[in-house]
Parts: structure tokens; sequence; C-alpha cells
């Protein structure tokens, strides 16, 4: 079951994840010759978009009215699958990290829900865009969490890092990360810094949403993205067993693969979206491999 | 409710006893055994009941019940009326079957019943399609006959153990008999054909309860034995086939049910994989998995069940409010019925196995289990259920864009019909139980297991093996939060509606707006290959040439990937034969007698291999 101690790690990991999209604005901005934003310029974002008052689209059915507030609480708990706080803490057991994947399904179709109800042709777009990048997303995380099964016996974040030596170890963090940049709409997939109706699939999906909804919404993608990296620093990076420093190292390296990821995206053109699906498709191979190689390590359990 | 017949009487009776009987047996210590004391035809007939036939019960009587409910709502032609109640009790029959006798009367009465609802239609198509379904459905049955005689159980009554010779002729003949019945790929022609022509209610018993029962044979007599490597790694392979293709086919197909019916392939081909894993773990002598697939097969039919019968029951609302179930004419339906709006919204996340409905909990299970098998396996097998595990991954995602594009395409976006015919608040309402029952399952999957543990036979256990324990916490934490954030959202003061910003645009009509198919064209696209989307465009009316079209049609054929490899040459290599045989038929009476001639000196001949 859930303990403060649980509770309290999201809290914290919700607050912070704002800090996240600072990183990678201030990375952005610095490779581009700029001053970048300050560090509290994403809160400030955030609370100028709270105070507006909530206008939504004429045409937009009942769907559309709740959903930026259950696509946040959602992801929010999503959160507790992981152990942020203790190497044996979180919640889902055995299959948490099943439980991710499928929570993190229904916030997809709830984003979709929402995009596609407010009847603007930029609405379907996005919705189309999310369930396809998002769908062919799914196999790598699956089959990711199948090479992490076979070498630690559970579907969920193991109590020690997975051992650096294997290659099976790689591969499945290659297709994580992979699916962490699809996922936070970023590029190749996605550019967050353009509206262009050619390029864009987060923006598309909250193009109509505005005020508190948006709000919601923005801070939900950085707690996406917070998931992911802690994902990924969990599975490679010894971290400390105790709450407080453990929560202390998982934030400052989040926010560090946050600015490293904001690096190499830089040096890279966004890709059309059929070449996005591509890097998708490999993703999903990445992680077969992965569990092929388990095999031939002959670690599995 | 004017249109209460006595059929209609019957049917809800049948199911309600069903879901008694159902609860009855979860409460039972033993298993429930009856035989009668009057001779049967081949001996006495036996019944026999335990937590995997109450599974089964519960499923047939929950639909039943919601199906009766439909047809007393909207009245049924009387071909289907007479059939419904014997449809009802084959399919509550067949999982109570002690015998051999009970069970092929049973399953025929469950097979045929729907075949001659469809039969007898008046219109050709569905004839055609109601002929494909029985010949199917007759295929099946032989084969079950002739398995279930060749190594039927060593006692009579069955104890509900494997089939005596577990990897001979017999087994191969019963799980041939169950992927035909499921629709498994490649013997799927008939279910997309005929799910979606029968009436909505029957529909729903067929693709919600009738696609369970070979999943229920698989479950009795396969799978407490096994079976030999490579047939299992077969039936492995077709399900993940079928899980994958299903789903594409489901994206590219254009009318709601029929959508609906190729997600039953594909849910039938994520089943078919589990089965086939604990078969072929069990034909290794390793049963340490077989409760675990056991509980997580049971637990994936009811929640496919439950979800795909609200479903189909809201498809037949949707064509009882617009004439039609073609996507690309319908939208925005959600203005005119609210409540089947919600409905169909929560089917679909149910069908999709997302939390918080009854699929979520078995596709954990379900996944756990497939897991757990790949560190039983050798490396071949598992680069093999690995490969398998890619297949259930685009499964999944465009699985639940094709239920997206379904759902969303027919309830939001802007009205697309002209003339809705208005439906009460009663259209909600089977769809609506259903879906509680299995929100009921779905946050509480500990209270099923548990019923499952606590019956009779021990054929079912806590999946322990697996670890899968209720993810409570999430679930009761994304409720908190949900809560949170639309209070703190509710606190920011009531909604004020404005023209859609659209990026600058004037605000959109409906035609250009993404229509349901629009929605799944990246995959279309991507996919083209295996979907080989067509398109015809047929210009009516263009005065000057073709450049100024005023009036056109624009069909989208979506052909079926295995169709013309496997039914067709099957079709083309059965047709003329049976011809032939129906030739001996009708002919002179010497040549009929003489056929039954030979029959009998080849009985009296074979008799003795094999007493």
């Amino acid at each position: 079951m859930i303990g403060l101690v649980d509770a309290a790690a999201v809290v914290v990991f919700v607050a912070t994840a704002p800090l996240l999209v600072w990183a990678e604005r201030r990375v952005k901005a610095s490779m581009q010759m700029r001053r970048g934003p300050g560090v509290l310029q994403p809160y400030r974002d955030l609370r100028r978009l709270w105070s507006k008052s909530p206008v939504m689209p004429a045409q937009a059915t009942f769907a559309y009215r709740w959903m930026a507030a259950v696509s946040f609480g959602l992801v929010a708990a999503a959160l507790l699958t992981l152990p942020l706080a203790g190497p044996t803490r979180g919640s889902g057991g055995a299959v948490a990290l099943l439980v991710l994947a499928l929570v993190l399904a229904l916030h997809r179709f709830v984003l979709a829900a929402q995009a596609y109800a407010t009847g603007t042709p930029f609405g379907g777009l996005g919705s189309s865009r999310e369930l396809f990048l998002g769908g062919l997303g799914e196999p790598a995380l699956v089959l990711a969490v199948a090479a992490i099964f076979l070498k630690t016996g559970q579907a969920a974040v193991p109590a020690t890092t997975l051992p650096a030596v294997d290659p099976s170890t790689w591969l499945a963090l290659i297709a994580i990360l992979l699916l962490w940049i699809a996922e936070s709409a970023r590029i190749p997939f996605d550019n967050p810094a353009t509206h262009l109706e050619l390029t864009m699939v987060h923006e598309a999906l909250i193009l109509e949403s505005s005020g508190p909804m948006l709000a919601l919404y923005e801070w939900g993608a950085a707690v996406k993205q917070s998931i992911f990296a802690s994902l990924v620093i969990l599975l490679a990076v010894p971290l400390p067993t105790a709450t407080v420093p453990r929560v202390a190292a998982l934030l400052l390296g989040t926010i560090v693969l946050s600015a490293l990821l904001a690096f190499l995206e830089s040096g890279i053109a966004k890709v059309r979206l059929f070449r996005a699906s591509h890097i998708l498709i490999m993703a999903g191979l990445v992680g077969f491999l992965g569990g092929v190689v388990t095999y031939l390590e002959g670690g599995s359990v | 409710m004017s249109k209460v017949t006595p059929a209609v009487l019957c049917a809800s009776l049948v199911s309600i006893l069903s879901v008694f009987a159902g609860l009855a047996l979860f409460s039972r210590p033993v298993a429930f055994s009856w035989t009668s004391s009057w001779p049967g035809p081949l001996g006495p007939l036996h019944l026999l009941g335990d937590a995997l036939s109450a599974v089964m019960l519960l499923l047939v009587g929950l639909v039943g019940t919601a199906a009766a409910y439909d047809a007393a709502r909207h009245g049924q032609a009387p071909r289907v009326a007479v059939l419904l109640p014997f449809f009802l009790a084959g399919l509550a029959l067949v999982p109570l079957a002690g015998d051999t006798f009970t069970l092929i009367t049973a399953w025929e009465l469950m097979s045929v019943s729907p075949g001659l609802m469809i039969v007898l239609d008046e219109d050709a198509a569905r004839r055609r399609a109601g002929l494909l379904y029985l010949a199917y459905s007759q295929v099946s049955a032989i084969l079950l006959l002739a398995g279930t005689l060749l190594a039927g159980p060593g006692q009579t009554p069955w104890q509900g153990g494997a089939l005596a010779g577990g990897a001979g002729v017999g087994a191969t003949l019963v799980l041939f008999a169950a992927l035909v019945k499921a629709g498994v790929m490649p013997f799927h022609a008939w279910l997309p054909a005929a799910h979606p022509v029968a009436p909505a209610h029957v529909s729903a018993l067929m693709s919600g309860t009738m696609v369970a029962m070979p999943a229920y044979l698989v479950l009795r007599f396969l799978a407490p034995v096994g079976l030999p490597g490579p047939l299992a790694i077969t039936v492995i392979l077709l399900g993940g086939l079928s899980a994958a293709l299903g789903s594409l086919h489901a994206l590219h197909t254009r009318d709601l049910k029929r959508v609906l019916a190729m997600t039953t392939v594909a849910h039938m081909g994520t089943l078919f994989v589990l089965l086939g894993i604990g078969l072929l773990l069990a034909g290794r002598g390793d049963t340490t998995l077989t409760p675990a697939v056991t509980a997580a097969a049971s637990a994936y039919v009811l929640a496919h069940g439950l979800a795909k019968g609200a479903l189909f029951l809201v498809g037949g609302e949707v064509h009882h409010m617009t004439g039609t179930t073609d996507l690309d004419r319908l939208g925005g339906l959600v203005r005119k019925a609210p409540a089947l709006g919600t409905a169909a919204a929560l089917g679909g996340i149910a069908l999709a196995a997302l939390p918080p409905f009854a699929g979520f909990p078995a596709e954990l299970a379900t996944l756990a289990a497939v897991f757990a098998s790949l560190s039983r396996v050798g490396a071949t097998t598992g680069a093999i259920l690995l490969g398998v595990l890619v297949l259930l991954g685009v499964a999944a995602g465009a699985g639940l864009a094709a239920i997206a594009k379904a759902i969303l395409g027919v309830f939001h976006g802007p009205l697309r019909s002209t003339d809705v015919h208005p439906v009460g608040p009663g259209a909600a309402v089977a769809s609506g139980a259903l879906l509680v029952a299995s929100f009921a399952v779905g946050v509480l999957p500990g209270a099923l297991w548990h019923f499952l543990t606590g019956a009779s036979m021990g054929l079912l256990a806590l999946p322990t093996a697996v670890g899968v324990a209720a993810p409570f916490g999430v679930l009761a934490a994304a409720s908190a939060l949900i809560v949170l954030s639309a209070a703190a959202l509710a606190s920011r003061g009531a909604v004020r509606r404005a023209d859609p910003w659209n990026c600058g645009n004037p605000p959109p009509t409906a035609r250009q707006t993404y229509s349901a198919q629009g929605l799944v064209m990246p995959y279309r696209v991507l996919f083209a290959e295996i979907l080989r989307p067509g398109s015809d465009l047929r210009i009516q009316d263009a005065p000057v040439a073709q450049f100024a079209p005023r009036k056109g049609t624009f069909v989208d054929p979506a052909p079926e990937f295995l169709e013309p490899w496997v039914h067709r040459p099957l079709l083309g290599f059965v047709a003329p034969r049976i011809e032939a045989l129906r030739r001996l038929h009708r002919g002179p009476v010497q040549a009929y007698l003489l056929v039954a001639l030979l029959v009998l000196v080849a009985i009296l001949l074979l008799m003795p291999v094999f007493p």
C-alpha cells in the first residue's frame, strides 16, 4: 500500500517537474547563443495560465470539460509505480511497469478524446498522431519490460540497478530512451517550440486549451517527462537507499538527463511523421534484441 | 416495455438462472456433479460444475440478461425471438456438460441457433454471411465430436480432467475445433462477416460469450496435460498473428459493428497466445504456470465478454438512432444521447483493457503469465515468445487506436447525421449495467480471484506464481488526484464557451474535421503493404470533364489480409466436392444404399481396432 512517504515523493516530483522543462529550455537557449529563462519561468507560466478564466470551444462535447483534470491525475498517479523514495517503495508490486504502461495508455486515450472532442481539424490531427505514435511505442515498452523481467524476475524497477556490463541492459535502456523522446514530444518526433501544423503532435492536442486547463496539460506533460527520466535513472544509476538523499539524487539526475537530451536535440532536425514511426519501430526491435540477448548472456532467472 | 414476449421472459429466466448458478458454484467447496437417473442415448447424462464453469456461467448470465433487456426494448423478429432462449440455454449448458453427448448437444444448440437467426433473414447478403458462419461452426462441431470420441476423458462423468490421449489425434482435433470456433486466424473469415449482421443483442452474445466457449474447451480438456511443443508453438504464433492483424484490420474497417468483430479476432488471438503458452509448458511437464494461465484466461474472457457485449449493444442503439453503422456517416451523436455516449466511451476504455475496468487486471495477469513463461523456456522458444510479444504490443497499440476511432468518431466531433431518431434514457441501461459489472471486477479483482481460489477443484489458484497484486494503490491515488485537480479547476469559475481558435481560421464545418477513418489514416499509410487499402472514386456528375465534379462516391474497400490465401482456396477446394456429395444425396436410391452398406462394412472392419 501507499505510505505517507510515497505520497510525499509524488508531491515532490510533481512540484519539481517544471524544472525539467526549465533545464531543457535553458540548454537549448545557450546552444542558440541566447540567455534563456530563469529557473522560476515555468512556474510563472503556470501561474499566469492558472489565473485566467476558463474558456472552451463552443462545439466541444462534454468530454472536453474535465479531461485536463483526469489526464493530470493519471500521470501524477503513474509516478507511484516507480520506487522513488526507496528501493522497495512504490505501488504495483511485481507488475508495476505494466501498470505504468496501461495507465499511460489510458492517459493517451484521454488526451486523444479531449482533442477530438473540440470538434476542430487541429484537434483531430493531434488526436490521430498521438494515437499513431503512442500506439507504435507500445511494443518498445512491452519488450523493454520483458528484458527487465528476464534479468530480474519481475516486471518492475529492480531494487538494484541492472548490471552495466550486459549488452541487454543497454538495449533495454535505449528502447526506453527513444520512447521517452517520443512520449515527451521532443525532436526528432515533434518540435515543442513550434505550432506548425505539418509537424505538431503534442501542441495540436492542446491547441484549443487555454487558461487553467492548459496549465494542467503543460504541467502533466512535464510530469510525464519526469516519469521517463526517473525510470532511466533508476534502471541505470545506483542511488542511495535512504529516502531524502535518494529523492535528491534522483531529482538531480533527471534534471541533468533532461539537459543532456536538450543538448543532443539541438544538433538534430525534426523528421517527418512517417520517419518518426520508423524510429519507434526501431525502438521496438531494440527492445526485442535486448530480450533475446538476455538468453545469450545466460543471465535469465 | 411493451415488447415483453414469452420468448424474452424465457431468455431472461435462463440468463438469471445462469447468474445464480454461477454464483452458487463459486461458493461451493467441492465440484458440483449430477447424473441423470434415466438413460441417455450414450448412457446416463452428466453435468459438472466448478470454478471454471462458474466464470463462464456468470459471463453468459450477465450478457444474456442485458441482451434480453435489449430484446424487450426494441422487439425482435419472430425467428430471433423463438431461437434466443435456445441459444442462451446452449451457452449455459456447454460449461456444465459432463459427458460427450451433453457437450455436443449443447455445443450444437449454441452454434446453430444464432446461425439460423441469420440464415432466415430476408436480406441475401446476410443469409450468405449466416451460411458461412454455419459452415465454419459445423466444421468446428465435427472436429469436436471426432476429438472427444477419439480421446474422450477416461472417466465418466468427466472429472474436469484432461483428454485421455493428451498428445494424440483427439486432442489435436479438439484444439482445432476451438481455433475455428474462436475465429483465430486463418480460420476467422466467418467472424467479421457473421457477428455484425445479427441483431445487436445476438451480436453481443455471439461476440461476447460464444467465443469464450472455445477457450473453455482448451482450459477444460487440454490445459492439464498440454500439447507437444510444435503444436503449442503453432497455437502461440497463430494467436500472435490474429492479435496483430485483427487490430490492424479493425483500424481499416469502416463499419462500427465490423470494427468490434475484428477486435474480437484480435482479442481471441491474445487469449490463444496465453492458452498456447500454458499448453506448451504443460506439455513439457511444467504445470507450475497452469493455475496462473487458467486464472488469467478466465479473467480475460470475462473482461472481454462484458466490454464487447456492452459495445455491441451500443452499436445497436447507434443503428437505431441513425439507421447506419457506417463510421464515415456518423459523428457527434453524444449531443443527442449523452448517456449512450458516456457508456460508449467507458466501454471503449474497458475493451482496451485499461483501468479501472475488468480488462485491466486481466491484461496484467495475461502479460505477467507470458513474462513468467519467458524464464521457463530456452533461448529459441524464448525468442519466438519475444517475437509474439512484439505482435501483442502492436495489437495493444493499434487496438486502442481502432477502439478510439470508433468511439470518438461516432460520438464526438461535429454532428454528421441530419436525421437522428431520438432514443430514450433506456438506451444506455443494458450496456451501462455490463460496464458496472466490469468496473466491479476491475477494482476488486482480488475478490474475483478469491472466489476462483475458494471454489472447488483447485484448477484455478491465485496467480501468485506471477505475483499479480491488485494495483489498488495507483487506482486510488489516481481517483484522489483527479478529484483534487477537478475541484481546483472548478474553483476557477464557470467555463465560458467561445469560438474555437482553430489557428485563426473560421469555425470549422463537419466536413473539415477528422472523421473516424481520418483519425487512423497514419496507421493505414504505414501498414499499407498489409492492409492494401483500395480507393475507388466514382465521379457521377462532372459537367466540365472530370475537373469540376459536382457529385461522386468514394469507396474504400477493406480486403481481408488472409482471405484470398486461405479462405478462398479452401472454399475452391471444398465446394466442388460438396457438390459431388450432393449429387449422391439427390441421386438414385441404389447409390445411396451402397454408401450406407460400405460405411457399415467399414465400421464392422474397424471394430477390432477401436474396441
